[in-house]
This record gives C-alpha cells, structure tokens and sequence, in this order.
C-alpha cells in the first residue's frame, strides 16, 4: 500500500464574476451567514480532478507556473484547506473527509508536516528558535516544558545543523540559512512520514541552497519521509525528487520518472517547460520552445475542451472537444494529452 | 571581448560607501567593469555581493547615505559622477534606463499602462499629441502584447508580472537609450515567462545596438544571455569573462564555488558542492581579498598587498593572488 493515495482530488473556490459591485454583494452575502454556495455560481478550479500515489521513503516534485493549483494541491495534503471532493487516503484512512477545522486533533496530524517557502512569513517574529521547534512537540507530541524538551529541541537543532546556542535567538537575529533549518527542524521535530515542502530554497541564495538541499536529502534516508516537493525550480527538482507531476491550470498534465520526464517529455507544456529552463551547462545551446500568450481562466474552465489549448501549438479540433485524460506514453510516463510526443528529442520546427 | 574600441560605459575603481549609525558599510571597493556597445554584460554573485549598488551608482540613484570614495563611472567619455542632478535626469531615460525585479510595484498602480509609456514619451521623446499614442501603442507592440490598442487602457493589477515587466521594458527602451540595466528582470516570474521575457530583451537589444547589464543571482540565465559575464563578492569584482570561458575554466576560487554550488541537470545531488562560510561583515575590518576567509586556495600572500586584477588571458580578468590552473 503506498503511503499517500490521492484520487481525484478537486477543489473549488467561489469567486465572484463582475466587478466591484457583485464583489460587495458576496460579500454581504456572506455577511448575513447565506453561504457562498448563494453567490452568483462562479468557481475557480484549483485543483481539477487530481490523483496520483506516494510511496514510502519517495520524493514527489510538484511543478507547474504560478496559478496551475500546485501550492493548493501541496495545502490539501497537508490538511490545511478542505477538498471539494475526492480522496486523500494516507496511511490507509481517508483523511480528506475530516475538516481541516478538526484535523488538527487527528491521529494524523503528526503524520503530515509541512515547510513553508518564507521563513519569515512563517516563523513567530516574537518565538525564539527554540519555542518554535518545541511548539508542536508540547502541542501534538504531548511534551511538557522540562529537560526531556530541552534535550529534544538540541537534538533536532543539532539534526538540522543548527548551533545550539542559536536557539535562543529570534527570527531577525537569525540568517536565511538559519531561519529554514528552523522551518525545517520544526516540520521534523514529530518524525512525520510526510513532509509537504513548499518552494523550501527559493528565497536563498545558491550557496545557501545547496547546503539546505543535501540537509533535506539527508534527513529523509535518516527519517524514512516522503517528499511532497512543491517547486517551479526544475533544477531543483530534478536533484531531489524521484519522480515529477506537472499540472497545469488544475489539472495534471504529465506525470513520471524524473529523469524520462525531464529527457523526453510527451507532453507538450512539459517540453515548453523544460525547454525553457536556464543552464549553465556550455555548449549544449538548446532551442527554446515559446509559449504564446497566456493561461486560460481558471473560473468555470469548459470540462471537454483541454486546458493547454490556445496556448498549444498542437492544438487540432479534437483538443476544444474532448478533455484529453491521462493516458500511458512509451517510456513510463502517463501524459494528458491526445497528440503526445513521439520523438525522444524535442523538434522545434512547429513552435513559434 | 574589450578590445581596442572605447567602451559605451567603464566604471573605473570605484569604492562607495555607506555611512550608518552601526559603522560604515564598505558596500564597493576598486569595482572596474567596462561595457560595449550591444553587449550583454552579465554580474552575478550573492545577496549582499554590492551588484545592485553598482548598478544604482551608474544611474545615479543612490540612497543619500551613499559616499563615492573613488573611481570613475565614464559613460561615451563623460564621467557621471561629475555631473548634476538636472544633467543626470536629462540622461535617464534618454541614454540609460533601468528596470527591476517586481515589475508591478515599479508601475503607478492608478495610471493606465499606455499613459505611463506617454510620460515617459512626454519626458524625452519629442513627440506630441496623437503621435505620441501612436509612438505608445507602437511599443506595447514591440514588446509583444497582445491587442496593444487595448491594453493601452489597461491598468497594472489587470496585468499579470510577464505583462507589467513587458510594459516597463517598453518605458525603459521608449527613448532608445544605449544602455539598459536590468537588476533581476525575471525573478519571481515563472520560468515559461522567464524564458520570454530574457528573449525579448536580448532581441530589443540587438536590433538597437543597445548595451544590457544583466543581474542576476541566476547563473543559468547569466550563461544563457550573456556576453561576458563579472562576478562579484562582497564589493569586489572578482573575475570578469567571456560566459563559455568563465564556465569552462573559471580560474577564482570563489567562481568555481558559486558555478558548483548551481543545480544543474549533468550532476546530481552528490555533485552540487556548497561554499563554505558566508560574506564577511562589511563594516569591520576587511583583509584586502574578502574572500580569503572562506578561500580554500588562501595564501600567506593574500594578506599582503591589495587585491591584484590580474588579466590572465586577453579579456579574462582576476582578482586573486592564487587562481586556479
């Protein structure tokens, strides 16, 4: 049984089509307690119909630009926002039916910690480091203030490489190095069997990064934890993780081993994707695939037309009549869509 | 490559300094770079590495804290630091222009983007009334946005950050200047629209003639963009190549580390290297190379006499007593 089962998973958020005034009536509406399910019936598709499995000691990456509904993805798993529908079985249970509201008194709470992306945003500005990492050790670990703490938070601090006499300090004395090995000693400190990273590097500087990079590497073959690794830094993401799941608008659109995924992507947003990652790596100038204009709405996205098309330079009838679901691709990986990549290199002839 | 031709831009040894009520911040010291005509310069190196006060110093935009110590910046000849304020206003815009990282926050949020390019227009272009919203849509278009005529009216929030950072490519390049700086023009941007964007601007700029300063934390675009690239350190510019050579045999030890310390797709984790320490504390006392502290290569001699600017091959230039190979 994997750790993580996901099947399709979906969340909608209300919006409110049609300016400032339909907006103040939402929220008036609100207001008065009648629900938003009453508004005008405008959803956002955040995550569409989403399912994919986690195994035991496996490194995830989630990737996708801004928008495609990776962060809520990586937030539902974490418990932190409610599914609209579908499963997350983890552990054998289906934690999404428990609201977020009362999953933090459930059994899995511990299970399932997560690393946010600004340690600034994320750490108490008046908790010193050491209350930080001992808060969800008394919260969910049942600890009182005393030595067997004490020693506790030393150890994790010690883990994570950070200098014991740091503990005493608060977010602003501390590095942007420091402050993450706080998120991090934090988000370990219940020995989770799933950790969510969300964009853990991004604020640091390279130096920085690579230290922090080989810590979490480290940290999951000496813990056993998965990684659900959210990220737009491929780079990254392809030094870490096992295996990739690209979304785009909601919706996955290729998902597979790293490196098949990275080598010969099927799916044409993938190669956009790939393609226009910067490398250092000389002499291997690539060609750049261009993606021309921008995403589709995300508010009620038509279910049968697919949502790379338009900005697809594929793009035939069949893609605005049918949702192209995901379908296995020679290779390994499964990709959604109806003309997948055949050629093990990318040629660019027909992007613009 | 600098060659025999007069550079558009030379910044000759300057220092610069910060006075604060915790101690003087050494922010540059002795920083030489030279920029040609249609080059794209690249300056990379860490938070903290003086790049962006470089490139506010060029403009002429520094805090009034700042103190220019020594150096030159010459720009076609004329050295920038001599001149007035008036004199500077005239020149940005029309000779050089900047544009930034978090494009939406260097826009006017309450003023079309159309009526911003015709300020800038108003300011430097010399032309006037229906021409000048011509001259505007005319941009919009250069930088690619779709349905100028329309987003003419549009205003920033109805843009996305691709968008707004094409609108203020079209402000920067609306008096045809001759050199742009771009201080981290695609971070925070998704690396589709990073790919578009450093393609836009690298195309403006070969069709302009017109000389690009690129900064970045980012080698990968550096080495996708570039030219030639400086790397800097703690104020110091510590070597200054061409991109395919500076990747191939960089021959600083701090180079070497920052290009080991870049996730890349040929290495794995096992072979991404961190640099140890971090940057010295520009206020206290600084041994003459300020690496020398997290330097592996660190020498007796490294103590002695200032930094050196060693030029080892013809356009590739060192600031170390000990390079590599």
């Amino acid at each position: 049984m994997s750790l993580l089962e996901v099947w399709d998973l979906t969340k909608k958020f209300p919006v409110q089509a049609g300016g400032a005034v339909a907006h103040l009536k939402g929220t008036l509406r609100r207001l008065r307690g009648e629900g938003l399910e009453t508004a005008d019936g405008h959803w956002l598709h955040a995550v569409d119909g989403v399912s994919f499995q986690l195994e035991r000691g496996e490194s995830l990456g989630l990737v996708g630009e801004s928008g495609c509904g990776k962060s809520t993805l990586a937030r539902l798993i974490a418990r932190l926002h409610d599914p609209t529908s579908g499963v997350i079985n983890f552990e054998g249970e289906d934690i999404g039916a428990v609201p977020a509201s009362r999953f933090v008194r459930a059994k899995q709470r511990p299970r399932i910690q997560m690393v946010f992306q600004d340690p600034d945003e994320s750490l108490n500005p008046a908790h010193t480091a050491f209350s930080s990492i001992a808060d969800p050790l008394r919260r969910l670990g049942g600890m009182r203030p005393g030595a067997a703490l004490l020693q506790r938070v030393e150890a994790l601090a010690a883990m994570v490489g950070l200098p014991g006499e740091l503990l005493a300090r608060f977010p602003h004395q501390l590095s942007g190095g420091q402050k993450a090995r706080v998120g991090i000693a934090r988000a370990i400190a219940l020995e989770p069997s799933l950790l969510v990273l969300d964009e853990p590097t991004s604020a640091l500087d390279v130096s920085v990064q690579a230290v922090i990079l080989h810590l979490l590497e480290d940290l999951k073959h000496r813990l056993g934890m998965s990684y659900l690794f959210v990220s737009h830094d491929l780079n990254v993401v392809r030094l870490l993780c096992q295996r990739v799941l690209v979304m785009y608008l909601g919706k996955v659109a290729e998902t597979g081993p790293t490196d098949e995924l990275f080598e010969r992507p099927a799916h044409p947003y993938t190669r956009a994707l790939v393609s226009a990652v910067p490398a250092i790596d000389a002499g291997d100038r690539k060609i750049r695939l261009h993606l021309a204009g921008e995403p589709r709405s995300p508010i009620d996205p038509d279910p049968n037309v697919c949502r790379f098309y338009g900005r697809c330079p594929k793009g035939e009838a069949r893609c605005a009549r049918e949702m192209p679901i995901l379908r296995r691709v020679p290779g390994g990986a499964e990709a959604a869509c109806h003309f997948p990549e055949p050629h093990p290199r990318p040629a660019a002839a027909r992007l613009a | 490559m600098s060659g025999e031709r007069l550079p558009l831009l030379a910044v000759e040894g300057l220092s610069l300094e910060f006075r604060t009520r915790s101690g003087t911040v050494r922010a540059l010291e002795r920083v030489s770079l030279d920029v040609q005509k249609g080059e794209m310069l690249g300056v990379v190196g860490e938070s903290g590495s003086g790049k962006s006060v470089m490139s506010y110093a060029i403009m002429g935009i520094l805090d009034p804290a700042a103190e220019v110590t020594s150096g030159r910046i010459l720009f076609g000849g004329i050295n920038l630091l001599e001149r007035t304020e008036s004199e500077l206003q005239e020149m940005r815009g029309r000779e050089m222009a900047m544009i930034f990282q978090n494009p939406r926050s260097a826009l006017n949020p309450i003023r079309s983007v159309g009526r911003q390019i015709e300020d800038v227009l108003h300011r430097h272009g010399n032309v006037r009334g229906e021409k000048m919203r011509e001259r505007a849509v005319e941009l919009l278009r250069q930088v690619r946005i779709p349905d100028p005529e329309r987003r003419f009216h549009a205003y920033p929030f109805e843009l996305s950050g691709g968008m707004c950072q094409r609108v203020l490519i079209a402000m920067a390049v609306a008096a045809a200047p001759w050199l742009l700086i771009a201080d981290e023009p695609v971070t925070g941007l998704d690396v589709t629209t990073q790919a578009v964007i450093m393609d836009l601007i690298q195309d403006l700029a070969r069709s302009r003639n017109m000389a690009t300063i690129l900064i970045t934390h980012d080698l990968g675009l550096a080495a996708e963009h570039c030219d030639r690239i400086a790397v800097m350190h703690a104020g110091h510019v510590v070597e200054v190549a061409g991109t395919g050579r500076l990747f191939r045999s960089p021959r600083h030890p701090y180079t070497a580390k920052l290009i080991g310390a870049t996730p890349r797709a040929d290495r794995g984790l096992s072979g991404l290297a961190s640099i140890p320490g971090g940057l010295p504390d520009l206020r206290a006392a600084l041994p003459p190379c300020r690496y020398s502290a997290r330097c592996e290569r660190y020498a007796r001699q490294c103590d002695l006499g200032p930094l050196p600017s060693r030029e080892l091959a013809p356009g590739h230039r060192v600031g170390c007593w000990n390079p590599i190979g």
